[in-house]
């Protein structure tokens, strides 16, 4: 019926939708699950990674989260082929912007410049769109910290605490119920491990399954800083949280 | 300048328009990580602008590659740079220093089309290059710890610039160790 209208991403079907768009959403709702909030003093970044094989090599580079700039940094749900060329466009973005103004590019125009790159392979060239949504995550001396969501279509809204990924229906939710105005850090990152622990397949939560990582201002100089969590720190955090121990059998 | 386990970078800090002074403040000598300097003389607007290209291409080097240029690296980037210009250059002349694989100190200097010179010693650039030549010349030891160091570069400094008229109005003397760096204006 409607299958005639969705192998090509220019044209809409009879009822007004994209299809290679919500496809495309399809495949983000598969990918590991990745959750942002936004506290008052920094936003917190988690991600769920999906493939944990002992075969895996660990390096030292993260799977979830990128940073963008000093200032800037995303946190990734959907096909890793598709997000690193778009990392790498926001990047480039970022710092053309740095060289022309002298100037850090504030967040929201890095989203929307990237936005409209995702915006383009919806309606021209005959290319499918990017299997991607972006949590980005950063501080500029506009707005403060800030967060904001992009989907494949393009949109983009600011927001104060995000999930994508996998069941991040359910995720929303959750942040909805327990989100404040006015959280600190490290209440940030409680919720979000909360959230995440509660929303993630796998039964328990382990440093290897998950990525974390903070926005925030540098306490002495002013600077803002973009922090990976450790391992090593990753686990006491979960275990301080009580998170660690496996769900019990229902 | 090179010494033991360090090196120093100075400059003076003139700007002017021929015979008129315009700033007396003018900074030459940039950071582009802890452990790598570079110092451009020449045509000012050039010196700027070849500034922030170069932190614009080191920035994305350390975004994809999760770690600083080490110093060589970062003398071939600035070599190939100027090169691009080869028909219409960069009217600069960079002075590259810093502690590369061991903390082991690196320096070069270019003309402004992009060709290396390496040195053991030192290195120097600007209107007052054949009096820096001498001043070193005559004044440079080895290995020279960093406080040892920092007084040659200045009384190098010093001498070579008050013999020409385009140069001084102040000097700015930076020293860098593996554990730390020492500025003095």
């Amino acid at each position: 019926m409607s299958r005639r209208y969705d192998s090509r991403t220019t044209i809409f079907s009879p009822e007004g939708r994209l299809y290679q768009v919500e496809y495309a959403m399809e495949a983000i709702g598969n990918a590991g699950s990745a959750l942002a909030v936004l506290a008052a003093d920094g936003v917190v970044l988690v991600g769920e990674k999906k493939v944990t094989s002992k075969l895996l090599q660990t390096s030292r580079s993260a799977e979830k989260m990128y940073k963008i700039d000093s200032h800037l940094a995303c946190a990734v749900a959907g096909i890793m082929s598709d997000a690193n060329i778009l990392i790498n466009t926001a990047r480039l973005h970022a710092q053309r912007y740095a060289l022309s103004y002298q100037e850090p590019i504030p967040v929201e125009q890095l989203v929307q410049s990237l936005c409209d790159t995702k915006q383009g392979y919806t309606q021209f060239g005959g290319l499918r769109p990017f299997g991607v949504s972006f949590l980005f995550a950063g501080w500029d001396k506009h707005h403060g910290f800030q967060l904001y969501m992009s989907d494949p279509s393009g949109n983009y809204s600011g927001w104060k605490a995000a999930a994508v990924g996998a069941n991040s229906q359910a995720a929303q939710s959750m942040l909805k119920q327990d989100y404040r105005d006015g959280l600190t850090r490290e209440e940030a990152v409680a919720l979000a491990l909360k959230v995440l622990s509660k929303t993630m397949d796998s039964t328990s939560l382990t440093a290897e399954k998950l990525e974390l990582a903070e926005v925030f201002l540098q306490p002495g100089t002013g600077e803002v800083q973009y922090q990976v969590c450790s391992p090593e720190a990753m686990g006491k955090l979960l275990a301080k949280s009580g998170l660690s121990q496996p769900a019990p059998e229902a | 300048m090179v010494g033991k386990n360090c090196f120093a970078i100075a400059s003076d800090r003139r700007l002017g328009v021929q015979l008129q002074t315009v700033a007396t403040d003018f900074q030459r000598v940039f950071k582009i990580h802890d452990k790598l300097y570079i110092g451009l003389s020449g045509l000012a607007t050039d010196v700027q602008t070849l500034y922030q290209r170069l932190v614009f291409r080191h920035k994305l080097y350390q975004l994809r590659e999760e770690r600083d240029m080490k110093p060589q690296t970062f003398a071939s980037l600035v070599s190939a740079l100027l090169y691009e210009k080869r028909f219409g250059p960069y009217f600069c002349q960079p002075v590259i220093a810093g502690l590369g694989e061991d903390n082991e100190p690196f320096i070069c200097t270019m003309d402004c089309i992009g060709a290396k010179e390496l040195a053991k010693d030192f290195v120097v650039s600007g209107t007052a290059s054949e009096s820096l030549y001498g001043a070193c010349e005559s004044m440079y030891k080895p290995n020279m710890e960093p406080e040892e160091l920092f007084e040659t570069v200045s009384q190098a400094l010093q001498a070579s610039v008050d013999r020409d008229c385009l140069s001084g109005w102040g000097g700015y003397v930076l020293v860098v160790t593996p554990t730390e760096i020492q500025e003095r204006g």
